[in-house]
């Protein structure tokens, strides 16, 4: 039966490919979090979204069909973005820190990124389109996290996305520098610093990847999780006028105040069945501070079910409105990777990254009928017609 | 590229506000009126019928008659037959932080690490020193470090609770900075990268005396105009020229005349931390004029060998000497009472009950350099205030009801 499947995958996708143009119609499209349209047609070209346009009964076809080569119909189905994953590891098959040295913010994920690597295809097939490869956080300066299309070649002109900074234990260790928080924030500062007394041509490509992100230009991951590893990333980020967000962050809600103030973004780690209470509260307590945030980390492991769509369930359980769960999968990432002209809606122009449910993708019940990664088919549970 | 001034601005501005994650409460607004009690003012003896009225977080008037202010909402609270102390001041502790001895090891000199980036203000130990009637408390980095780093005085409740930084750095002479200088792995061969000095009281020394040797030199001889020393050396300058304090644990009697020695050498002001021993070396300190913070007098026990005995905190106090009493770093079994109950240890020990509450207020609020905010109860001061059951030294004594800034927190759990 599964081999049937797979054959029945392997031939729809062969038959998209080398074709220009799809046209996805669904019962309900989430063009971004904060629109729908109800019986959409996409129509998707070169990779991109070229056109949209509601229908306006579910039979009616629309003024986009006749562009379309190939017609995927989903009457009941709900169309949103591709989730994007701002902080995720599967993807490179060693790992992602160079472990000799704790500071090596010139370090390029982009250069580790195997689009074989074990489990990289199951990503796109639990709905995550968007990765960003994050060195981990054995590294105080683990280095620049990469923008890849899970299971599809990296593209040379994508720029590196964001500067990875672990104050976590785990980025201690005994016998080198540092061995403690009060060490990794004097080794960040001493480099912040030492920017002050050395001339742009003499910088060494750490300094120059450290100096991309004073003022914002580029954002920084910092990972931390109790308010002690928490504040000193506040500290360190308003210090240097540094943007972007703070990763794991499990004891946010201690410092809601100085991470609403310094203007810092939450990456969360995804919720499951076991989550404690303070884990399963955090988002609706960012949501009603107005702190922007995301789930991260979906895993490839077979054994275990879609942390993200999980997580939407969850937290949508605990009340948190459907919209901003919606957003922390899509539109959230997608504006601290400043990939947000890229990925994360749907609207006109953007990559061709839609995945369509069954229901609503935080209903318990919602199971993936498709999933289109820059115009193409990568795992459909129909035929497409025409 | 910014310039240099644009980052140090920005820096400061950055780390003068130690982060309170609970809301700040409200400042007091209506005036209270404490009366009735017996109160210890931070000098001297308790005295009967003094009346303090406190209002908008500080101390607004003291005396046997306060001019009490036509107001509705003034509160009277009627404390007859308890005792009111000032907030009781520790000289020296790790609250908040993430172990009992915070230091980074990657290197033995490490004067300029700022204790406070390590410390988290929701940490339960600021809840406990509350309720034992600790309202003020000096956090220290860790000694295995022989410069750990700079400490930082900090209340223990409300929403401002920064009160001085660069307060002291932490040296420490002894055995404890040789600690981590082995290999991890091969155990003690010399041969290993990790191997480094100290690993002998020695060393210690010549550590100490090299980095301000190498202070002093770079003081002197600058290299061009625009270079500036570093941050590590720039403390060390700063201790040379006795605007910062050197906090320098010394337990047994060689570490303490040794202190003694160095402070003579290099003409900083050293504050002797520990001082187990100092009933051997009483003289050196006295004719020294170095003032004080003593260990835990109910610790039987001391690391370096130290001996240490009852009656220390009764000498230094007899002889003059300026002596607070901390609670200190030590963790687990060898952790101290909590510090009003030392001071109870000190009093059994000989000491004066007047001299033990004065090491736990006015005394280590003066060696902190926050004797104009806290650590007495005077006009203008703040609104740090104690009421006990009972004498606070006698054994059973319990603090009934604390203030910090004029605001009650004995039972705020944030």
């Amino acid at each position: 039966m599964r081999t049937v499947l797979v054959l029945c995958v392997l031939w729809s996708a062969g038959a998209l490919l080398g074709q220009d143009s799809v046209l996805v119609r669904t019962g309900k499209a989430w063009i971004s979090p904060e629109r729908t349209m109800t019986h959409a047609s996409l129509l998707l070209a070169g990779g991109k979204v070229a056109d949209l346009s509601s229908r306006k009964s579910a039979n009616e076809k629309s003024e986009l069909f006749g562009r379309a080569q190939t017609v995927l119909t989903f009457e009941t189905g709900v169309a949103t973005a591709g989730f994007v994953d701002i902080h995720c590891h599967v993807g490179a098959r060693d790992e992602l820190a160079e472990s000799a040295e704790s500071f090596t913010p010139e370090l390029r994920a982009a250069l580790a990124y195997d689009p074989y690597a074990p489990g990289v295809r199951r990503l796109s097939r639990r709905g995550v389109t968007t990765v960003l490869l994050a060195p981990d956080d054995k590294n105080l300066a683990g280095g620049l996290a990469a923008f890849v299309k899970p299971g599809r070649p990296l593209v040379q002109g994508n720029p590196d996305a964001f500067l990875k900074i672990s104050l976590t234990k785990d980025a201690l260790h005994r016998e080198r520098r540092p061995t403690s928080l009060l060490g990794a924030t004097d080794y960040l500062r001493e480099y912040y610093d030492s920017l002050a007394t050395t001339e742009p041509a003499d910088r060494t490509p750490a300094q120059k990847a450290i100096e991309a992100t004073v003022g914002g230009a580029r954002n920084v991951g910092i990972s931390c999780s109790n308010p002690r590893e928490i504040l000193a990333a506040v500290e360190l980020v308003a210090s240097y006028r540094l943007e972007g967000f703070l990763i794991h962050a499990r004891d946010a809600e201690k410092c809601l105040d100085r991470i609403k103030t310094a203007d810092l973004a939450v990456v969360l780690e995804p919720l499951h069945f076991d989550s404690t209470e303070k884990a399963l509260r955090l988002p609706g307590l960012l949501s009603s501070r107005g702190i922007t945030f995301a789930f991260a980390g979906e895993t490839a492991r077979e054994t275990e079910g879609p942390r993200l769509q999980l997580s939407l369930a969850l937290a949508v359980r605990r009340g948190l409105e459907a919209k901003q769960a919606l957003a922390s999968v899509t539109t959230a990432p997608a504006g601290m990777a400043g990939l947000q002209e890229r990925v994360g809606t749907l609207f006109q122009g953007r990559d061709a990254d839609v995945l369509v449910w069954s229901h609503e993708p935080w209903n318990p019940r919602a199971r993936l009928l498709a999933v289109i990664q820059d115009g193409h088919l990568v795992y459909d549970t129909r035929k497409s017609t025409k | 590229m910014k310039t240099r001034a644009g980052f140090s601005g920005v820096m400061l501005t950055g780390s003068l506000l130690l982060a309170v994650p609970a809301a700040p409460a409200a400042a007091q607004e209506s005036p209270v009126l404490l009366e009735g009690a017996k109160v210890f003012t931070g000098r001297g003896e308790f005295d009967d019928n003094l009346q303090i009225l406190i209002q908008g977080g500080k101390i607004l008037a003291i005396g046997k008659q306060v001019p009490v202010p036509a107001t509705d909402d003034l509160e009277r609270l009627d404390l007859s037959g308890k005792w009111l102390t000032p907030g009781l001041v520790d000289g020296n502790t790790s609250l908040g932080l993430p172990s009992a001895h915070e230091n980074e090891e990657s290197s033995e000199i490490t004067p300029h690490l700022r204790v406070l980036d390590a410390v988290d203000p929701a940490s339960p130990d600021f809840r406990r020193a509350v309720r034992d009637g600790v309202t003020t408390a000096y956090i220290s980095p860790g000694g295995k470090n022989v410069f750990g780093g700079l400490g930082a005085v900090c209340k223990t409740a409300g929403s401002a609770r920064l009160l001085r930084e660069r307060c002291g750095v932490r040296m420490t002479l002894g055995l404890m900075p040789s600690s981590g200088n082995r290999s991890f792995r091969t155990r003690g061969s010399p041969t290993s990268i990790y191997y480094r000095r100290p690993t002998a009281r020695m060393g210690t020394i010549w550590e100490i005396r090299k980095a301000f040797y190498d202070a002093m030199d770079r003081r002197e001889t600058r290299i061009g105009p625009t270079v500036e020393p570093s941050a590590a050396t720039q403390v060390l300058i700063d201790a040379l020229d006795r605007k910062i304090d050197v906090r320098t644990m010394a337990r047994s009697d060689q570490d303490i005349r040794t202190a003694v020695r160095l402070a003579e050498e290099f003409g900083i002001k050293i504050v002797l931390d520990g001082a187990q021993e100092a009933y051997y070396a009483l003289d050196y300190i006295v004719a020294a004029k170095m003032p004080v913070i003593a260990a835990p007098p109910s610790l039987a026990t001391a690391a370096d060998g130290a001996t240490p005995h009852l009656d220390t905190l009764a000498l230094l106090s007899g002889a003059g000497v300026p002596v607070a009493i901390q609670t200190g770093q030590a963790t687990g079994s060898a952790a101290a009472l909590p510090l009003i109950r030392e001071a109870t240890f000190a009093v059994r020990g000989g000491m004066s009950r007047r001299a033990a509450l004065e090491a736990v207020t006015s005394v280590p609020a003066t060696l902190l350099g926050v004797a104009d905010r806290i650590g007495s109860l005077e006009k203008g001061k703040d609104a740090d205030v104690v009421i006990w059951s009972r004498h606070p030294l006698h054994p059973s004594s319990r603090a009934e009801r604390i203030y910090v800034d004029g605001i009650d927190v004995t039972d705020t759990d944030k």
